[in-house]
């Protein structure tokens, strides 16, 4: 008898903790859905605006409509002047687009795209200077720029950083024979400021991977029809 | 005049519109006035919210970092830069949660919204360059074919697998969770959907770690996104990043 009721107990106790676990658990996620709500509205929908028509009285309505009207004009002379700098962020003419995440190049005008390329940009490596002081990370800068120079044959003038890595003592002068090298740069370059530069490669095979030290690589034909496409002061956004 | 931007012009036209539809005349009824007023209230609040928005975008563009725009009027994730939009991941549902209830329509908006954002942190792996180990001096480094501008072996490592699921934490008490299933939800049987949406609901996002927040998260958009889109878009994220949210029947940016 004793041993019948200790179990009626458990199974009772097992059944009671059960389901208040299952009571509180269903609370919670029937909380959990109600908290979750479409995100609101700011401009009110027509129905609700109606409704405040409504709401002035027959008296009063002459009057605030002309003060609407007043009020509605008022906005769009203001839109106008806002509208007016939005234009002047806008590019005209061609411009260039740079996935640097994902190594994807874009020419477009307006909203429509001429030409989709495969870059290469920056690794975002470290190198530092063993000699002490310096530290480089080659990442593609990220912004708007601009063309600020177009070079054919463009030669290479090799950075410091460009011996260190290579375990050469740099030279001392910013002139010096051994900097310069030849035809690594591909047939063209445009330059958008403080040493960057969308060149070609001798390593087509790397193309849409993030290997360079900052610079944005293209095949040879993408980068002529870009070259082409791109006059001076051309914009080219980074992101 | 051939500078002026369509939308200008669109809205120009709509506000002329509105305009030559009232007031009525000397003859109308009070209907035809309450509905041209109803009309008329309705372009102000539009051209009002239209200022706002455009004013926060201005001075985003003001700077030439990239920023994005939280979309949840069409539903997407933007990436602008200036006003350039330059990249667009699409949203396949968004919901809000809030600590004090979201506010009601027509209510003054609480100060988390209509506001530019700063990113402070984002969850997932956080990424620390590598180190590039220069040749001890007097021994040339690895000889790479032909001599090159970088040798050939940098950046072929495995691309860093980004997160497909992530949270994304503001400074001024904002949280967006991004991310999602590889699947879209048509593409999910109803079992899989309504298991998704339990999951979603019962498994909290992961708070990324962020020093030095103004406030706690106070509300959170929840944001479902085809997990392939979220992981190409989280190498585009960065701290710092200012954003602004664009909510439901806004107008367009």
């Amino acid at each position: 008898m004793k041993q019948v009721i200790i179990r009626v107990s458990r199974l009772g106790l097992i059944l009671l903790l059960g389901g208040s676990a299952a009571f509180v658990a269903a609370g919670w996620l029937r909380t959990s859905v109600e908290r979750r709500v479409p995100p609101p509205r700011l401009v009110p929908p027509p129905s609700a605006v109606a409704q405040a028509a409504a709401a002035v009285s027959g008296a009063d309505l002459p009057g605030a409509l002309k003060d609407l009207e007043k009020q509605v004009t008022a906005l769009q002379k203001e839109m106008f002047a806002i509208d007016k700098k939005i234009v002047r962020h806008q590019p005209k003419g061609p411009y260039i687009v740079i996935d640097a995440a994902h190594n994807r190049l874009w020419l477009r005008q307006g909203e429509t795209t001429l030409r989709e390329s495969i870059c290469s940009t920056g690794s975002g490596k470290l190198l530092e200077d063993p000699a002490g002081g310096r530290s480089w990370i080659f990442s593609t800068p990220r912004g708007e720029f601009h063309v600020t120079n177009r070079l054919e044959n463009p030669m290479w003038r090799k950075p410091d950083w460009a011996f260190i890595e290579e375990g050469e003592p740099v030279p001392g002068r910013k002139d010096a024979v051994e900097r310069f090298e030849e035809g690594v740069l591909g047939e063209y370059a445009l330059a958008f400021g403080d040493g960057y530069l969308i060149h070609g490669t001798l390593y087509t095979r790397l193309l849409g991977k993030s290997v360079t030290h900052g610079c944005v690589r293209l095949g040879p034909i993408d980068l002529k029809a870009v070259y082409d496409a791109s006059p001076l002061r051309t914009k080219i956004y980074i992101f | 005049m051939r500078s002026l931007p369509a939308t200008m012009l669109m809205a120009l036209l709509a506000g002329g519109t509105a305009l030559a539809q009232g007031p009525p005349g000397p003859g109308g009824g009070e209907a035809e006035m309450r509905a041209a007023y109803a009309r008329l209230l309705q372009k102000k609040l539009t051209l009002e919210r239209e200022k706002r928005l455009k004013e926060l975008q201005l001075s985003l563009a003001e700077s030439d970092a990239p920023y994005m725009v939280v979309d949840l009027e069409d539903r997407a994730i933007r990436i602008f830069v200036r006003v350039v939009e330059v990249q667009r991941y699409p949203l396949l549902s968004a919901e809000m949660e809030g600590e004090r209830g979201l506010f009601a329509a027509g209510e003054p908006p609480p100060d988390w919204v209509d506001r530019i954002y700063e990113l402070a942190a984002k969850s997932g792996p956080r990424q620390e360059p590598v180190r590039i180990e220069p040749p001890a001096p007097g021994q040339k480094g690895e000889e790479v074919d032909p001599r090159s501008v970088t040798p050939d072996k940098i950046g072929l490592d495995k691309p860093p697998d980004y997160p497909g699921r992530y949270t994304l934490l503001f400074k001024e008490g904002l949280a967006v969770s991004l991310g999602g299933q590889a699947t879209r939800p048509e593409e999910r049987g109803w079992v899989e959907r309504k298991l998704s949406r339990l999951a979603s609901l019962v498994l909290s996002p992961e708070m990324p770690e962020a020093p030095g927040l103004d406030r706690p998260a106070q509300v959170w958009v929840h944001a479902e996104m085809p997990a392939t889109d979220a992981q190409a878009l989280y190498p585009s994220l960065y701290a710092g990043m200012r954003a602004m949210v664009r909510l439901p029947g806004d107008p367009r940016l």
